[in-house]
């Protein structure tokens, strides 16, 4: 019974108690039953007797027939409860006798009854039959009659009392009533023991029902489903529904609560995922950053390095010299100078893209006339061109402004023509065109609101493998013969000016038929003044 | 008979300088401005010392003397790597590669006379 539920424990206690006080009413009540029952069976017969004796006295004495008395006393006999009838005269000699066992012997003599003349004794036969027996005084007392008339049937003179009854009882059927009485009474009580339990086991089942299903919800949200509630007995208007009640809205408000938590852990996880891939990315940058900075030292060691090796092997050289010829010495001296201006500019060129990359360089952005900046850059390049035989090919339509920093724009454009001339051989031409809006490339989504500048060589061209190169710093070219006096950082540095002009700059080529560089600036239309804040913004960052 | 250096760098300047400091020695001078070339008159030319430069266009100075030291008749070349890379690495990539000397730009003249000396007579 160890697991046994409430329900069942609260029936079981009530069912003892209930079966405890059941038997203790029915033993009181059988007790007191009997006592009833033998108090009725003696004065039943006590007034069987006197009335018997009332109506027949004058009889039995004035006859005493013998078959009269028989005839009389089986009257008696035959009435209800009545076992042996026997009549005795005032000698005790048996009168009459109907059913009388045929040895009685006296077991419990009971007090004689004086007033009424009465006493009850026990009576037993040998083989175990018990009788309740009534000894009735037969007397003169009472009839009127006069007490001599006593001698006509046996008594002596003058003695009042004239005979005796005696009124046998079976015991067995006293008893056998009372056991039906009994049986009735016990059957009675086991019955409504019964309905008490079932009515108990109902309401305690009504009450504790919920507080079972209360149990399991709780066993339930223990386990984590705080989606369980208790479905009955929140109606019931007492404390188990009141507890039902509160029981409920607490699990909602835990539902509610880790609902919230769990929304909360997610957005804090999402946040912590975020957070993390921002710092992984922000870590990534950090270390490209870090590798392009050592290559791009290693870098310019190398490229420092390489015209300062001929300084310094060229000076040595002189320096050490026993007998040089004046024609050589001059020669030398003359690749010293040369060697000293590479680095120069190679040293200028280097602040030059540091300073734009770095965004350290403002833009002087006004609305300016892009064929006028084609033509001054023009001017400066036309004495090198001529040198080489290289002609020059202007195709500027019309006037058209852009929204650009002249001096750097010019910058570009001298870079493109610069390299043009470096790689055309003698005799060869370069065209510069001027158009409205771009008509090839990435520059042509932007029809309409970009000017496109587009130089274009007749030299060797670049190999398909090396054009994605050639606007990274220090990128020069690997053909044989190459011209090895710029500084590698050129188309470097117009792909910075042209980006940070929010243009685009790009090329296109075919080995041995030349190539086209391009790029685009923006019209002042959609650069405009109001603007130029967002410019200047753009170029802090 | 003198002895034969081939200089090979792909900046004339530098080239023309080393070629001027061995033959001013009186060793017999060959130049070549790429890898392809240095390899083929290495070849052809048996030459006693070679100075090479690392980056170069048409295989590098590594190239160079791995295929050097690859070959029979070129394996004894006695290699002197003379780069503007002067980093640790790129000493121990020459020396991996069968480099017999590793000198770095800006070189001296004088000491490369003094070198050239030493391991040619």
């Amino acid at each position: 019974m160890k697991h046994a539920g409430i329900a069942t424990k609260l029936v079981l206690h009530s069912a003892w108690i209930l079966i405890a006080l059941g038997a203790t009413v029915t033993l009181y009540s059988v007790s007191q039953l009997r006592g009833l029952l033998y108090r009725e069976m003696v004065q039943r017969v006590e007034a069987q007797a006197l009335n018997w004796i009332e109506a027949n006295t004058a009889q039995i004495i004035l006859s005493a027939d013998p078959r009269t008395l028989q005839r009389l006393t089986g009257e008696l006999r035959a009435r209800e409860g009545i076992a042996y009838v026997v009549l005795l005269d005032a000698e005790h000699r048996q009168r009459a006798a109907v059913a009388v066992p045929a040895v009685l012997t006296q077991q419990e003599t009971g007090p004689f009854d004086t007033d009424k003349g009465m006493c009850w004794n026990e009576m037993e036969t040998p083989d175990g039959r018990h009788y309740f027996e009534l000894t009735a005084t037969i007397s003169a007392a009472g009839t009127g009659m006069s007490p001599d008339l006593g001698t006509l049937f046996g008594a002596a003179a003058n003695n009042p009392t004239w005979g005796k009854l005696r009124v046998g009882v079976d015991r067995r059927e006293f008893d056998r009533g009372v056991t039906t009485l009994v049986r009735k009474n016990v059957l009675l009580t086991t019955v409504l023991i019964f309905i008490a339990i079932a009515l108990s086991f109902v309401f305690a089942r009504r009450l504790v029902t919920p507080i079972t299903l209360m149990a399991r919800a709780a066993n339930q949200i223990a386990a984590g489903d705080l989606s369980e509630r208790v479905k009955r007995g929140d109606g019931l208007r007492n404390e188990v529904g009141s507890l039902v009640r509160n029981f409920n809205r607490m699990a909602s408000k835990l539902e509610e609560n880790r609902e919230e938590m769990s929304l909360l852990h997610t957005r804090l996880e999402e946040k912590v995922l975020d957070r993390t891939r921002e710092l992984e990315l922000a870590n990534h940058k950090l270390k490209e950053m870090d590798r392009l900075k050592s290559d791009f030292l290693s870098t310019v060691s190398h490229e420092l390095r390489t015209p300062l090796t001929s300084i310094k092997a060229y000076a040595e050289i002189l320096l050490d010299a026993r007998h040089l010829e004046p024609g050589t010495a001059r020669h030398f001296l003359e690749i010293v100078d040369k060697e000293a201006n590479r680095m120069s500019r190679l040293i200028a060129d280097l602040l030059n893209v540091e300073k734009i990359e770095s965004g350290t360089t403002n833009l002087a952005m006004s609305r300016c006339k892009i064929r006028e900046i084609i033509r001054m850059a023009v001017v400066v390049l036309a004495p090198t061109a001529a040198r080489k035989r290289i002609a020059l090919r202007l195709h500027l339509p019309k006037p058209q402004s852009v929204w650009a920093d002249p001096d750097r724009i010019q910058e570009v454009i001298t870079n493109l023509i610069g390299n043009g001339i470096k790689f055309c051989s003698s005799g060869g031409h370069i065209d510069v065109w001027l158009r409205p809006s771009p008509l090839s490339g990435p520059g042509r989504r932007l029809a309409g609101r970009y000017v496109q500048v587009e130089v274009t060589d007749d030299g060797r061209g670049i190999q398909p493998d090396e054009r994605e190169h050639v606007f990274e710093k220090f990128y020069q070219g690997s053909q044989h013969g190459a011209d090895r006096s710029g500084s590698g950082l050129g188309l470097a540095i117009s792909r910075e000016i042209v980006l940070r002009h929010n243009g685009e700059i790009w090329l296109d080529s075919r080995p041995a038929a030349g190539c086209s560089f391009y790029f685009t600036l923006p019209q002042p239309a959609l650069e405009d003044p109001a603007q130029a804040p967002v410019a200047a913004i753009r170029m802090e960052a | 008979m003198a002895k034969t250096v081939l200089v090979c760098d792909d900046e004339p300047y530098i080239l023309e300088s080393v070629g001027f400091v061995a033959r001013e020695e009186g060793y017999g001078v060959l130049m070549a401005e790429n890898g392809d070339d240095a390899l083929q008159l290495a070849r052809s030319q048996h030459p006693d010392v070679m100075i090479v430069d690392i980056s170069m266009p048409r295989k590098d100075g590594y190239v160079v003397c791995r295929e050097l030291k690859a070959g029979e008749a070129t394996r004894g070349i006695y290699i002197i790597i003379l780069t503007a890379k002067g980093q640790e690495r790129d000493m121990r990539e020459s020396y991996c590669c069968g480099a017999d000397e590793f000198m770095t730009k800006p070189f001296s003249p004088r000491h490369l006379r003094k070198r050239l000396h030493e391991v040619l007579d």
